[in-house]
């Protein structure tokens, strides 16, 4: 078993009236990009502020490298990096002297400093922009410039909040790269985001969050076999009569069927031989079909059974 | 690293034209409006030039007397320009110079005794007749006493001629005693007092709460009076440019005589942007108040103590002097345009350095509670 890096234990925090965090737990191993999922307002900022020491909680504890954090931790706070879901550079600054200023808050040697400067220029690709300013930088290139801001004190422990908000395909695909290739040179990645395919592309383990509790958690995998649904069957029909339907629902691991715009679909919690069964039950009927489908749950079947609610709602 | 953080944060401040702008030139752009605007009144109440005069002299007795006055009063001396530039001409020539206001007015000297027409009224016109009516004065009293005291004739003529002022000029300093110098006094005070808002920006820029930027320097390694001190002498540098700049500007520009020395005045505008700073510092680093009410905070520091200093009325600080002097003693903007006078009027420096004192013993009290306050917050919400 790995090292624990963060332990979230009971953590409470409350805006008022509002719990933001209800009991909170969190254990994070060293090497993994663990995924922090949750709708608007179910917590996952308020966890990282936490966890930063930036926030001050109301009950629970948090260790971070087997330490508390507090506002004066700046031995652990070496360690740690941080990219933000806003962009924070500074307009005046030119992309090399932001990534540079931000490193010098955490390496004090000027050779060092400027191979890492220029190693996390790099690292986002934006060589041929260094001499820019942030305000002539395209939205994906200012991500970019936030990401190198982040991590060009080489942390080994790096906070993503929605790192890829409002960024282009291309930008993306080149900052989830980045972020697997951080996590291969040794840095523990925590990454939030409201994009469950990008989670569930990069994340070794991901955390359900909503209401300030953490609801699940597990591998993707895991978390697929948390829930009901194992498998949806999708077939175009023209025309199916209702006694049909009932034969279906008798069929093996099916729990629910819908018929609605020419589109039958059937859930099944298990099985083997699904497809089969039903394409064989449809012959047998004579009833007339088209396109067939057959697709495993999705992070977001995941997301939307243990909460209840679709990720952007 | 301290280093590292005022060099990037000097840069990013000459980049930011509101900064450069606050800082720099509104108060350049002031001084030239205040300048422009009491020159005016300077030159109408002050500015002295010599009176043209035309003189008719209608018959020759008694001529004497005048002619040797008016002749006197034409003579400049010491270096200062004559107080009358006299034309002895004929009644014809007189009216015709009178008529193209050639001069400001024709005395007609007639049996010994000087009348004045004039076609306006003005200070030229009121400053002859004051000196016409000293002459008559006196004539009747030399006239009218002599005979009857020719045994003392002496003391009569040393009477009326020591007839001395009973206030005698005593000038303490050689510097501008001019009222209108406090406005460009509080001017400079309320320049240095800018200093609030890039103080309070400092202070926006390590809070987690406050800026993304400041979130992110939160959770550096760097230390957070390090990175306040470092953004605060960025802040402070461009400050003391700007008040450099003001100070030449109105010393060598402007040409005002200010007082003291460009470097005695110069440390108060520094010792100034200090305390504005720190003010600045301070109310940044309030927990629970929001950005736009510090703002607010700031803003009504400096314009009410530039207001209780004088800037927009000038006898209020005297006011507040009689009245309540405390207000005076703790007022930066008070202690900033009160070192400037002391400057200005007095010999000795006892005035020049209580304020300077009182300036950094308020500074550093301001910096540090700023300081304690902002160094190891954490937030109850971001």
């Amino acid at each position: 078993m790995s090292e624990s890096v963060i332990v979230v234990e009971n953590l409470v925090k409350r805006y008022k009236e509002l719990i933001a965090l209800d009991h909170f737990n969190l254990d994070i191993k060293k090497g993994e990009i663990f995924g922090l999922l949750g709708p608007n307002g179910s917590g996952k900022t308020t966890t990282i502020n936490c966890i930063l020491a930036l926030l001050k909680f109301d009950k629970g504890s948090i260790s971070v490298f087997g330490e508390e954090m507090k506002p004066d931790s700046y031995e652990l706070k070496s360690k740690i990096g941080v990219v933000m879901q806003n962009v924070a550079v500074f307009d005046e600054l030119t992309v090399y002297e932001n990534i540079d200023y931000f490193c010098g808050l955490y390496i004090s040697d000027k050779k060092l400093r400027k191979q890492y400067v220029e190693e996390a220029i790099e690292f986002v690709d934006l060589g041929e922009f260094k001499k820019f300013y942030p305000k002539k930088l395209s939205g994906g290139l200012l991500r970019r410039l936030n990401i190198a801001c982040g991590i060009v004190h080489k942390p080994e422990l790096i906070f993503m909040d929605e790192p890829t908000v409002a960024v282009d395909p291309q930008s993306r695909n080149k900052i989830l790269e980045g972020i697997v290739e951080l996590n291969k040179m040794g840095a523990t990645i925590i990454y939030t985001s409201h994009y469950m395919e990008e989670v569930e592309q990069i994340c070794t383990r991901i955390a359900i969050m909503d209401k300030g509790k953490n609801l699940a958690i597990g591998t993707t995998d895991e978390l697929k076999k948390m829930i009901k649904r194992n498998e949806t069957i999708s077939i175009e029909v023209l025309e199916i009569a209702e006694n049909i339907i009932s034969l279906i629902k008798e069929l093996p691991h099916v729990y629910e069927v819908t018929y609605e715009e020419k589109m039958l679909k059937v859930l099944y919690s298990g099985g083997k031989h699904n497809l089969i069964r039903i394409l064989d039950l449809l012959k047998n009927e004579g009833v007339s079909f088209g396109r067939v489908y057959s697709e495993r749950p999705t992070l977001n079947d995941v997301f939307l059974e243990i909460t209840g609610k679709e990720l952007r709602d | 690293m301290f280093f590292h953080i005022y060099k990037y944060r000097l840069k990013a401040l000459f980049y930011q034209k509101e900064e450069f702008f606050w800082n720099l030139i509104f108060p350049l752009i002031l001084a030239t409006c205040f300048f422009a605007a009491f020159s005016k009144i300077t030159e109408s109440t002050e500015g002295f030039s010599t009176i043209p005069v035309a003189v008719v002299l209608e018959e020759t007795d008694g001529e004497k007397y005048f002619t040797e006055m008016m002749d006197a009063l034409s003579e400049s001396k010491d270096g200062e320009e004559a107080f009358f530039a006299v034309n002895y001409v004929a009644k014809e020539e007189a009216e015709a110079l009178l008529e193209d206001k050639e001069v400001a007015g024709m005395i007609v000297l007639k049996e010994a005794k000087p009348s004045l027409i004039i076609l306006e009224n003005g200070m030229e016109q009121t400053m002859i007749k004051a000196v016409m009516d000293k002459y008559l004065q006196t004539m009747d009293v030399i006239t009218g006493m002599i005979p009857a005291h020719l045994d003392k004739l002496e003391q009569v003529m040393e009477a009326v001629s020591d007839e001395a002022s009973y206030i005698r000029e005593q000038k303490l300093t050689d510097g501008n005693i001019d009222n209108i110098i406090d406005y460009f006094f509080a001017l400079i005070a309320m320049t240095c007092l800018m200093g609030t808002s890039t103080g309070q920006v400092c202070i926006t820029y390590i809070k987690a709460n406050l800026s993304a930027i400041g979130l992110r320097k939160s959770i550096s390694s760097a230390k957070r009076m390090t990175m306040i001190l470092g953004d605060m002498a960025a802040t402070y540098s461009l400050s003391a440019l700007s008040n450099a700049a003001l100070l030449i500007y109105l010393k060598y520009i402007l040409k005002l005589n200010m007082g003291g020395s460009f470097l005695e005045i110069y440390a108060v505008t520094l010792v100034g942007s200090l305390i504005g700073i720190s003010i600045g510092i301070l109310i940044g680093s309030l927990p629970g108040v929001g950005e736009g009410a510090k703002m607010g905070i700031n803003l009504c520091i400096t314009l009410f103590s530039s207001f209780l200093s004088g800037l927009m009325m000038g006898g209020i600080k005297y006011l507040i002097e009689e009245y309540c002097p405390i207000i005076n003693r703790i007022n930066p903007a008070s202690l900033i345009s009160d070192a400037l006078h002391s400057l200005n009027i007095y010999d000795d420096y006892a005035k020049y350095a209580q304020c300077m004192v009182i300036m950094v013993v308020m500074s550093a009290v301001l910096l540090t509670a700023g300081i304690v306050i902002a160094r190891r917050e954490t937030y109850d919400n971001i």
